[in-house]
């Protein structure tokens, strides 16, 4: 019996050592999401802040926050070809809104092109309708913007009418099979893995809840990455890119602006009608400037007498706003927020067609 | 891997449970590549340099021990310089070229010698000079050479004391692989309750005091001396759970399988002399020490002059040993200091025919100064460059620069990390052994550590300072 037992723990937690090398995490993380055991997972169902630091005085559930704002959606005539290079701050959300988006009957979407380096689905430019390109990233992932990737977000195929050669995709490099061996057996994320595994159970969250209350009251800290605001209101997460720590000068702004202005005429010379920009401001520089000292990134660049690129510009619009723009408890907008981008998506376009079509 | 990880964890109880469940003779194939496993899992390729010190010392063993005469010290002493040669270019090549870089400098010219871009394999001072203990009590005759490859290849990779120690002696440890150890139920207890308390002293004391002495040694030009006096004294007991707690798991995981390591620790900051700070401060390394290197060069057994050149010798080659900088030799040349200075005072009182009672007064006197000089040393342990240990000692010395201490860290947990150090001392001077005697108890201990580890834990997958060595 007793080495039945042994040898049901050797395989047990052999499996699990395994699975932590090399699991299927993405099914797991969707099962842990959704279910609603004990064994289901908490860590965004409050929200990603709240998935870090599990303070329990700032949580809040994210899927029952409302829309306060209408969607202005005034209707035009012109039909557009939207293509969308973004974050997760315009992800499933902004798919699911398509019918408020401005006529637009084919939307590419385009989901972390700069971060994955993955190969998005070829975009067609259709001549027939206005090409428009919209970049939307959030502000503290700003200086990852580097100009190669810029240049190769979008996966130009030939035009429909007006065929133009496709670059030939540069073969990706396989790893050879030594290399995905030594991954597997020396994962360099197996304790995050396994603490996944083992730990992130709904199970457990009252006591993170229990340490992350204890830091915060005696030690007055929470993980490294997440800020509380003083009225214990709201999270933040840590940006020091952001903050006056890292010392933005007027040239590092204006390299920024030299390398959006490149952007735009790159892809206005490779058929794009519209070229956008959008940098969503991070809650802290909006809410309280002062609680991680901001380095005014968005206005110094969107006031740039040099910049060429056209802004979708939310930072003025948000700085006015008095509603609650994020939620409390994660690091993306709420759907006031949300909502609020998509207006000033729509009327920028609005007003450059009109202007067009006079 | 480190200790501190959920993957050792894992790794542990498979590893341990396997072990038992295993025939005798297939254990130490078991143990062997649970090491190889736990040593690559920091950089795979430097396996290979611990495996050509191991070829390179077990046929070393073989050919001393069939050999006679001056062919064995040359075997010796070809084991030696391979051994060294290893630590010279991944350890100290760049730090003599760089000092080398220096002087060409002062001349007006480059360096001739390039530079290497290599990473130091984890551990490489512990498991170098474990090998070196063994070709010596070979070649000295207190140690058979070990004719079983994988034994010996056990000797130097068994993976609790791998890469930060205890640097054990053959004498201690061969003979155990070659043991049957049956599961003892009251080794398992002891061996896991000596874990759980280093990993306390490791999470909850020393990474925690981590974060404070880190801020005030990055910010040492801005910050007054009351804060660095106050960061240098964490910073001693810093060291001291990042390390004893390192020596605690690994001595326990040894345990629980039914190996005994040696102690490394002994209360040290409650030594009443330097000299007896070094019988309780990483005995592992300091006995090797003494035993290979102050001993074979005359010990105290010869000229006045001569000991204490032989003590400043030890001192100045453990603060190498320690790392390739000026500030670690400094830290040495200190404690030979400190060290020959007593000597000179005790002889001086002797001459003079002055007594001092021994009484708990005099005893504490004595405690406190020595603590006060190792915390001084400690300082260039922990600086990065002598520039900045002497910016630490002038403002800590200027008292005019004392104004509130700042350690990045708000008060509770100033005042939190000064309790833990007190129930620390408290401990270690009065309740040296826990009471496991029923099941309740133990269980209840050990959930009740684990607990405090978990609540009061700093996670941030801080390595051991001692990995650097």
């Amino acid at each position: 019996m007793k080495k039945t037992i042994a040898w049901f723990f050797v395989i047990l937690f052999s499996a699990l050592y395994a699975f932590a090398s090399y699991g299927d995490f993405e099914k797991t993380i969707d099962f842990r999401n959704k279910s609603n055991s004990v064994f289901g997972s908490d860590k965004y169902k409050f929200g990603d802040l709240f998935g870090i630091s599990y303070y329990p005085l700032i949580k809040q559930n994210l899927r029952e926050t409302k829309r306060t704002f209408a969607v202005e959606n005034p209707t035009v005539n012109k039909k557009i070809n939207l293509c969308l290079a973004h974050d997760s701050y315009l992800g499933k959300d902004f798919l699911a809104s398509k019918e408020q988006i401005n006529s637009a009957d084919t939307i590419y979407d385009l989901e972390y092109p700069w971060f994955r380096g993955k190969a998005n689905a070829p975009v067609v430019l259709d001549t027939s309708k206005t090409n428009v390109l919209v970049f939307e990233i959030v502000e503290r992932n700003l200086f990852r913007l580097d100009k190669k990737a810029a240049l190769n977000v979008v996966n130009l195929a030939a035009a429909k009418e007006n065929p133009v050669p496709v670059p030939e995709a540069k073969p990706v490099k396989k790893k050879s099979k030594l290399k995905q061996y030594k991954e597997i057996i020396f994962n360099t994320r197996i304790n995050k893995n396994l603490e996944f595994l083992l730990f992130d159970l709904r199970l457990f969250t009252p006591f993170k809840e229990l340490k992350s209350y204890i830091n915060h009251k005696f030690f007055n800290r929470l993980q490294p990455e997440v800020f509380i605001s003083e009225n214990q209101k709201q999270e933040y997460i840590a940006d020091v890119k952001t903050s006056i720590e890292d010392k933005l000068t007027v040239a590092e702004t204006e390299k920024t602006v030299a390398l959006l202005n490149e952007i735009h005429d790159f892809y206005k010379s490779k058929g794009f009608d519209k070229i956008y920009f959008s940098i969503v401001p991070n809650p802290v520089a909006i809410i309280k400037p002062e609680a991680l000292r901001y380095n005014n990134q968005i206005p110094m660049i969107q006031n740039s007498p040099n910049l060429r690129m056209p802004m979708i510009d939310i930072y003025t619009d948000f700085k006015k706003c008095d509603a609650d723009l994020y939620f409390f408890s994660d690091t993306h907008w709420n759907r006031n927020g949300f909502t609020l981008w998509i207006n000033k998506f729509n009327a920028t376009l609005n007003a450059d067609l009109s202007s067009d079509q006079r | 891997m480190i200790f501190n990880s959920l993957q050792f964890l894992v790794f542990f109880i498979v590893i341990t449970i396997l072990y038992f469940q295993l025939p005798h003779k297939f254990r130490w194939l078991l143990l062997l590549l649970g090491s190889c496993y736990f040593y690559m899992a920091f950089v795979p390729i430097y396996i290979v340099i611990l495996g050509f010190t191991i070829v390179i010392d077990y046929f070393a063993g073989i050919l001393l021990e069939d050999s006679q005469g001056k062919k064995r010290k040359m075997y010796l002493i070809m084991s030696l310089v391979a051994n060294i040669s290893v630590l010279a270019v991944f350890k100290y090549y760049n730090f003599i070229n760089f000092n080398i870089s220096e002087v060409y400098h002062a001349f007006g010219s480059d360096t001739p010698f390039p530079y290497l871009k290599i990473l130091l394999p984890i551990g490489l001072s512990f498991h170098t000079f474990q090998a070196m203990s063994y070709t010596i009590e070979v070649y000295r005759g207190n140690q058979k050479a070990e004719r079983h490859f994988g034994i010996y290849s056990l000797y130097v990779m068994f993976y609790p004391q791998l890469v930060a120690g205890p640097i054990e002696r053959p004498q201690n440890l061969i003979h155990q692989f070659h043991e049957k150890h049956d599961f003892d139920y009251g080794r398992f207890k002891s061996g896991l309750m000596l874990m759980a308390f280093g990993l306390f002293k490791k999470v909850v004391i020393a990474d925690r005091l981590a974060m404070m002495v880190d801020y005030s040694y990055e910010n040492s030009s801005t910050l007054g001396g009351s804060t660095l006096l106050v960061a240098t004294v964490f910073y001693a007991f810093q060291i001291y759970c990042d390390f004893s707690g390192y020596s605690e798991i690994a001595i326990g995981a040894a345990r629980v399988m039914g190996f005994d390591l040696m102690e490394n620790f002994r209360a040290p900051y409650f030594s009443a002399s330097i000299s007896e700070f070094w019988k309780r401060w990483h005995i592992s390394l300091s006995t090797w020490f003494k035993d290979y290197l102050y001993i074979p060069l005359g010990g105290n057994r010869t000229s006045v002059s001569r000991w204490y050149f032989n003590l400043m010798v030890i001192f100045l080659v453990s603060g190498l040993w320690h790392g390739a900088n000026w500030t670690f030799i400094i830290w040495g040349f200190l404690h030979g200091s400190y060290l020959i200075f007593a000597i000179v005072k005790d002889k001086f009182l002797q001459k003079m025919n002055w007594e001092f009672s021994k009484g708990h007064l005099n005893t504490f006197i004595d405690i406190v100064l020595t603590f006060s000089l190792v915390v001084f040393a400690w300082i260039f342990f922990r600086a990065e460059n002598v520039h900045q240990a002497f910016t630490v000692i002038g403002k800590i010395f200027d008292f005019n620069s004392y104004n509130a201490i700042t350690l990045g860290l708000n008060a509770g947990e100033i005042w939190f990390s000064v309790l833990l150090i007190v129930l620390l001392s408290l401990k270690e001077k009065y309740y040296s052994r826990i009471f496991t005697n029923t099941n309740v108890a133990f269980y209840s201990q050990l959930l009740l550590i684990v607990f405090f580890c978990y609540l009061f834990g700093v996670y941030s997958e801080k390595q051991f300072i001692y990995f650097q060595f």
